[in-house]
């Protein structure tokens, strides 16, 4: 009966820690980079767009949105770019929306962008602070570059990525946002 | 006898406290593995959250007067950070000194970025000297960085303005080190 009252217990007892680690992950999911409190929505704003044209984020509420922030001055950035226009190119028929936030001279981001054939909306923040404010209040609390968001169509945000983003990191992201979005 | 019976306790645990134990790593365990389980986000919060420093701790900047009319700009580079020799600028009253002339920057080691093409970078430690003679009155410095991690983030250019005239005193917002802030 001693011996029964124990096994019970134990069995609770990891039970509870089973719970604490899933409360953990709940937690963190998807905050893979260095985060502040990470918002659970995405954050409302407007910034002009290489031709100049104001462009209010709702625009492509409905969509599963990477906000990528960048810069041409950013070595890692440029780098991981060619990733970022192959994903559009192949999950734009699933949803996906590329967004670059370029912390950039409008003159510097727009070369760049069109020297490399960027197939997907590139905004500019009228300030670098602006830019890195708006990165800052998505959880990069360093305020480096390369950055990444990641939301499904509801704007809730599924995870974020703070430096160069490599193709294994690119598929776990995309696949928590298209998988949510799709079921 | 009695201190013998007692070393004994202190060498093995009761029954009890061992099953405790146990019990107590079973809980830590299944925590652990709830946790790594449930998805790659708590494993990536925690390897990757720490990764990178923020920029005043990759590039710990200080200007330390060294005589009269003689300063020493000074980085400590972080390991596994480094500036790039081009984008660092020594603004006085509109002039840039390291374009001028007046601050001669280190030759820095030669790199190939795979994005920039053969660049100069520093690590570690970076000292630049500097005469700034008959400066005005409330002169101040504007200088200018930008540097990046090896694990692939950059940092966006920093500015930041230091009051010659600022005795003693470390530029705000950095950590005094090393040989301290400036000082008349």
């Amino acid at each position: 009966m001693r011996e029964a009252l124990r096994s019970l217990l134990a069995l609770v007892l990891l039970i509870a820690a089973g719970g604490a680690g899933f409360a953990l992950y709940q937690h963190f999911s998807g905050r893979s980079g260095g985060s502040n409190a990470l918002p659970s929505h995405r954050i409302a704003f407007s910034m002009p767009d290489m031709a100049g044209k104001t462009r209010h984020i709702s625009h492509w509420d409905g969509k599963t949105v990477l906000l990528n922030f960048w810069a041409s001055w950013c070595g890692p950035c440029r780098k991981e770019m060619p990733l970022l226009i192959k994903a559009q190119r192949q999950y734009g028929g699933r949803g996906l929306q590329v967004i670059g936030i370029a912390i950039d001279t409008p003159s510097d981001a727009r070369h760049f962008a069109r020297s490399m054939h960027v197939n997907y909306p590139v905004l500019i923040p009228s300030s670098q602070q602006q830019g890195i404010s708006l990165a800052a209040r998505y959880g990069d609390r360093i305020g480096g570059l390369p950055y990444s968001v990641v939301y499904r169509p509801d704007g809730r945000v599924v995870g974020v990525h703070a430096g160069e983003l490599h193709r294994p990191a690119l598929e776990t992201l995309l696949h928590k946002a298209l998988h949510k979005a799709s079921g | 006898m009695d201190r013998g019976k007692h070393h004994h306790r202190l060498r093995s645990p009761s029954a009890g406290t061992r099953r405790a134990a146990r019990a107590l790593a079973a809980c830590l365990l299944a925590t652990a593995a709830t946790a790594a389980l449930a998805g790659p986000g708590l494993a990536a919060a925690f390897g990757n959250g720490g990764r990178f420093l923020p920029v005043n701790q990759a590039f710990r900047f200080e200007l330390v007067r060294t005589g009269s009319d003689t300063y020493q700009a000074r980085w400590n580079i972080a390991p596994g950070y480094y500036l790039y020799r081009h984008r660092i600028h020594l603004v006085l009253a509109g002039t840039d000194l390291v374009r001028s002339g007046h601050a001669k920057l280190p030759p820095g080691r030669a790199e190939d970025d795979p994005e920039f093409g053969r660049v100069r970078i520093f690590e570690g430690n970076l000292t630049v000297p500097l005469t700034l003679k008959r400066t005005a009155p409330g002169a101040v410095l504007t200088v200018r960085y930008q540097g990046c991690a090896r694990g692939g983030i950059c940092y966006p250019p920093q500015t930041r303005h230091v009051p010659l005239g600022n005795a003693g005193t470390a530029v705000r917002g950095f950590p005094a080190h090393g040989h301290g802030g400036p000082h008349a």
